[in-house]
């Protein structure tokens, strides 16, 4: 009975916990519209600055915590809320979904580079082993606060959202943003607010977790995703059900990982156990995602009108010969080291194709491509020894069969809540999945199969091999633009609605995509862990995962060259940290950072330049604009014979700092 | 005449305005006098709204200047307009559909301690809100939703209104009524614009009328006068009546 | 429908309007620089900010060792850097934000001039008006 009790009460003091972040979350989605995927990435942050001033700096607890949820984190949240998230106002679902992903991915490496890995860090609980029993069950001081803290804050928050001008305010933004201007209101104030709020409270998660795990950046940051699960349960709106939802999380994993092993007779649990029990979380996220009612399908949105110029498949064609000559020539002139990281760099670029026709063409946004790529690595390493076409060809098959079956329950998921059940779904693979003694255990070795009898045995070979695999890859994809799979694609990620109504079937379109890119990915992955010969399962994190989005986005998610460019980015800088340890922030917040930036772009990095260009050689299309220049709209409008409008230019000269009276005084008679 | 006489509530000189590079008014001209009630006529999609969207904030013209209150307004946000007293009932019931009458209401009052008045007056002249003050915005019909608008809109007694479509999809009873309380507002010396594209309701209650086509404004004058115009600009007949 | 409203008294509209006109006459015309000019003005900006970081950073480092020669790099990189940056973000800022007010100078001017002569030709017209008609009268003697 005390077991029961104790387990119950550390799992409501862990619901707590969950609760005070997806509260955070729940109130910035709400006010903003935008769900925050660097939400956790924010709470871990949190946690480690706290680390470094309380513990490392030995400032005193309260400061410490007051720097903290006071004064860093409400201005993190305003800062990201006015420099990145207000220009996503409007944009596709695809482009908020890129940009949060950034700032959660360069959150991490950031934090990796502040506070490497390696050293133990511990944070104590506050008032430390000291607290009270409650029918026979020790309750220390550090839990009870948290439990209160999470009811305090719900509590406080729900107040806020109702009963508080702001509050009402913050909810006003969302409903209509124009009539809120209308009001009197600067729609942007609230919205700075909320994320302050929201930031305030992802710390404090942070900081409260901090004390019952090892500080780690990747672990911290997934254990505030985890909260997650409540938010959607709570339907991403209502506080008192995200409550519930964090509840019900924290009982479930704090009895399941007591309970569960007793099942299992003697002390020989299944592989996947302790995987499971990590996992409950996301496996509450994706049942709770499915059992989301089906939201309907958005036909109002703004279309761009604007579609890329596709290549005809000649011209891709001829890239990709030209790729592979490239390869050729220029894996004699590179070390052997470099061979690698390039190599390495190309294969990102395959998996990051296979977003393309998911998320370029449909937009479809997955987060799982690292799920699907090291399957495929693992799929080859059975089949053959490790070192045959065949395997290649497996590498393919068992992503695409495991897609289709993952894409199915989550195919009448639309935007924001498909790219929750890939996440979802590459943590389970990740925590479940990869550990297993059959699939990963500590690394797989492959071999580098031949072709013809020709060895491709050496470094330089294989890099060439890859570069011809992209090309072809490229071409396919391409070639799959311009069919009618490419037309159903890129329908469906213009108007869901139009499609409905032509009697297209969105789930065949999205489960076919699915498998594709899985395949794809599968094969990405196996080309991978050959150029590396030796691959274990942390090259295929679910966080690393994003770097791959990241990178497509760069080179232009749209195109088929560029994730081939932002992977050979992404090797580039990886060479350049490796000369320079200095610079080893440069590949950890490099391609979070390039993706923030061009998130908004069709053709990634060629479009910027392009926009340059067009700058610099100065043609500007089209005179009008929404937001005119003043001296612009002052040069057009006076024509000779027009009297001078004295109101426009006190007006013009107000802005100038000019205080001289002229063109005010009356013509003299 | 006074200074405050001589200058026009809303004038647009010229007002060029633009989505993206789709230019939609081509130079209007509009004066608002002080406390008179101007009617902008005019078939759907020639720039009505647009003009009152340049002339509240929401958009910036790409040419021509904006005064209100003889002071050049061009560039200057919404809602330092709509804080300084120019109020806009905007097109399709301007109310938040998720928040109920009474946080509706709080939020265009200017503090805390002013919405208490506001919810005075605003039940006072619409005693339907008052019996739906908890019921969210949302569930209103068309008709309350209207009146909860209009009553947003005259919380903080805002010297220029601005109304855009007032009677859309609502019975005509309704319209009237409605219009009776534009009246009566204009009586207080509010100045009103009023965008409409069914002239015979609003005629009565206007002094001054404006017929727009293609993004500019054809015919300016006393509401009695505009008529003859009306049937030309609608329905294309000529200057003698002639039906086609 | 009734008539429409008679004008209200004057009694009450100046009221609102001078009530109104106080309240705008605080607000900033709006609009500042746009384009490629905000843009400019902002990498200036960036940059100076840039300049005065890594200057604090370049201090940092080398105030960490006594080695002249390993404090070097960080001269350079930090120093000479920040100096660089601030030097080109200057020149941009100062160059956009005085075009602009030069630009706007020289456009009043223009006008100004214009509305000069429109003037000056109208007061001439009156004049050659007034000098004519006389002779015209005399010659109808």
């Amino acid at each position: 009975m005390t077991t029961f009790l104790r387990l119950t009460i550390f799992g409501l003091v862990t619901g707590g916990i969950y609760a005070v972040a997806a509260t955070g979350l729940v109130v910035t989605y709400t006010t903003s519209g935008i769900f925050n995927f660097a939400h956790g990435a924010i709470g871990m942050l949190a946690a480690f600055l706290y680390w470094e001033l309380h513990v490392n700096q030995d400032i005193p607890t309260l400061v410490s915590l007051a720097l903290v949820l006071l004064v860093f984190a409400p201005l993190a949240g305003a800062l990201l809320e006015r420099t990145l998230i207000r220009p996503l106002h409007g944009a596709p679902f695809a482009t908020t979904i890129v940009v949060t992903v950034g700032i959660l991915a360069g959150c991490l490496g950031l934090a990796q580079q502040i506070w490497k890995p390696g050293a133990p860090r511990v944070v104590e609980e506050f008032f430390p082993a000291e607290g009270f029993h409650v029918a026979g069950v020790f309750i220390s001081w550090h839990r009870a606060i948290t439990l209160l803290i999470a009811a305090a804050t719900v509590v406080a928050l729900r107040h806020l959202l109702h009963h508080s001008r702001a509050g009402i305010t913050m909810r006003a933004v969302v409903d209509d943003r124009d009539l809120t201007s209308l009001s009197g209101v600067a729609p942007t104030r609230p919205s700075a607010l909320s994320w302050a709020i929201g930031s305030s409270l992802a710390a404090l998660a942070g900081i409260l977790i901090a004390p019952l795990i090892t500080l780690d950046v990747v672990l911290l940051t997934l254990l505030v995703i985890d909260a997650y699960a409540a938010a959607v349960v709570g339907r991403l709106r209502s506080l008192p059900l995200t409550f519930l939802g964090a509840m019900i999380l924290g009982l479930a994993q704090s009895h399941g990982s007591y309970w569960l092993p007793k099942a299992f007779p003697g002390d020989r649990f299944p592989d996947w156990l302790p995987g499971f029990t990590d996992s409950l979380p996301v496996i509450l996220l994706f049942v709770a995602l499915l059992a989301l009612p089906e939201a309907r399908l958005r036909g109002a949105r703004a279309v761009r009108a604007v579609t890329g110029r596709v290549p005809s498949v000649r011209h891709a064609a001829a890239g990709a010969l030209l790729l592979t000559g490239l390869a050729w020539a220029g894996a004699g002139f590179m070390t052997g080291q470099d061979v690698q990281r390039v190599g390495e760099g190309v294969a990102l670029g395959l998996i990051g194709l296979s977003l393309v026709p998911l998320t370029g063409f449909a937009g479809q946004v997955s987060l799982c491509p690292f799920a699907f790529a090291g399957l495929g690595a693992v799929a080859m390493s059975k089949v053959g020894g490790g070192g045959s076409w065949a395997g290649l060809l497996v590498a393919m098959a068992v992503p695409a069969a495991v897609g289709a079956l993952v894409a199915l329950p989550a195919l009448r998921l639309q935007g924001l809540y498909l790219a929750l059940s890939t996440l979802a779904f590459a943590v389970l693979v990740d925590y479940m999945v990869f550990p297993q003694d059959s699939l990963f255990r500590t690394s797989i070795t492959l071999e580098r199969p031949d072709l013809f009898g020709l060895s491709l045995h050496s470094d330089r070979a294989w890099f060439v091999v890859l570069a011809a695999a992209y090309g072809l890859a490229a071409v396919f994809v391409v070639w799959l633009r311009r069919g009618r799979l490419g037309r159903r694609l890129v329908a469906m990620r213009d108007s869901p609605v139009g499609c409905a109504m032509t009697g297209m079937s969105l789930t065949r379109t999205k489960l076919v995509v699915f498998a594709l890119s899985a395949a794809m990915a599968g094969l990405g992955g196996a080309m991978l862990a050959a150029m590396k010969v030796s691959i274990s399962a942390k090259s295929f994190t679910a966080l690393g995962g994003l770097t791959v989005l990241l990178i497509a986005v760069i080179g232009g998610i749209e195109t088929a060259s560029g994730p081939l460019l932002g992977g050979l980015a992404l090797a580039g800088m990886t060479i350049l940290a490796q000369d320079a340890p200095a610079l080893g922030w440069v590949p950890a917040v490099g391609p979070a950072v390039a993706a923030i930036v061009l998130a908004r772009q069709r053709d990634g990095v060629a479009a910027v330049l392009g926009g340059l260009a067009r700058n610099v050689a100065g043609r500007r299309r089209g005179r009008a604009t929404t937001t005119p220049d003043p001296l612009t709209a002052l040069d057009g409008s006076w024509p000779v014979g027009q009297a001078l409008d004295p109101e426009r230019v006190r007006a013009l000269d107000g802005l100038f700092g000019i205080d001289d009276g002229l063109c005010t005084a009356e013509p003299a008679r | 005449m006074t200074a405050g006489a001589a200058r026009p509530a809303l004038e647009l000189r010229g007002v060029r305005a633009a989505y993206g590079s789709i230019e939609v008014l081509h130079g209007v001209d509009l004066v608002v006098p002080p406390a008179s009630v101007v009617a902008l006529l005019g078939p759907n999609g020639v720039g009505k709204t647009t003009t009152l969207k340049v002339a509240c904030g929401l958009v910036t013209p790409t040419a021509g200047c904006v005064h209100v209150a003889g002071r050049h307004v061009n560039g200057a946000g919404a809602h330092r307009l709509a804080r300084a007293g120019v109020r806009t009932v905007p097109e399709g019931r301007g109310v938040f559909p998720n928040l109920t009458v009474a946080e509706n209401l709080a939020l265009a009052s200017a503090d805390r301690r002013h919405a208490a008045t506001v919810h005075e007056r605003a039940y006072a002249r619409f005693p339907r809100l008052g019996e739906r003050a908890r019921q969210s915005a949302g569930s209103l019909s068309g008709g309350e939703q209207q009146m909860l608008a209009l009553a947003r809109a005259l919380a903080t007694d805002p010297a220029l209104l601005l109304v855009d479509e007032l009677s859309m999809g609502l019975a005509p009873l309704l319209v009237e009524e409605l219009y009776e309380q534009v009246a009566t507002i204009a009586r207080e010396g509010v100045s009103i614009l009023v965008v409409e594209q069914f002239a015979h309701t609003v005629l009565g209650v206007a002094h001054h009328a404006a017929l727009m086509m293609n993004g500019r404004v054809q015919f300016s004058g006393p509401s009695a006068e505009i008529a003859g115009a009306l049937d030309a600009a609608y329905l294309g007949t000529t200057g003698t009546g002639a039906r086609p | 429908m009734t008539d429409p409203a008679p004008p209200p008294s004057r009694t009450d509209q100046p009221d609102r309007l001078a009530r109104l006109e106080e309240a705008l006459a605080s607000l900033p015309a709006g609009g500042g620089a746009h384009g490629p000019e905000a843009r400019a003005l902002a990498v200036g900006t960036i940059l100076v900010i840039a300049s005065v970081v890594l200057v604090i950073a370049g201090w940092y480092g080398a105030s960490g060792t006594l080695d002249v020669g390993e404090q070097i790099p960080y001269l350079i990189s930090g120093g000479v850097a920040g100096l660089v940056a601030a030097v080109i973000g200057s020149v941009l800022f100062l160059r956009y934000s005085m075009g602009r007010y030069l630009r706007y100078w020289i456009i009043r001017l223009v006008h100004e001039d214009r509305e000069q002569t429109d003037r000056v030709v109208a007061a001439l017209e009156r004049v050659e008006a007034a000098v004519r008609s006389p002779r015209d009268e005399r010659a109808l003697d």
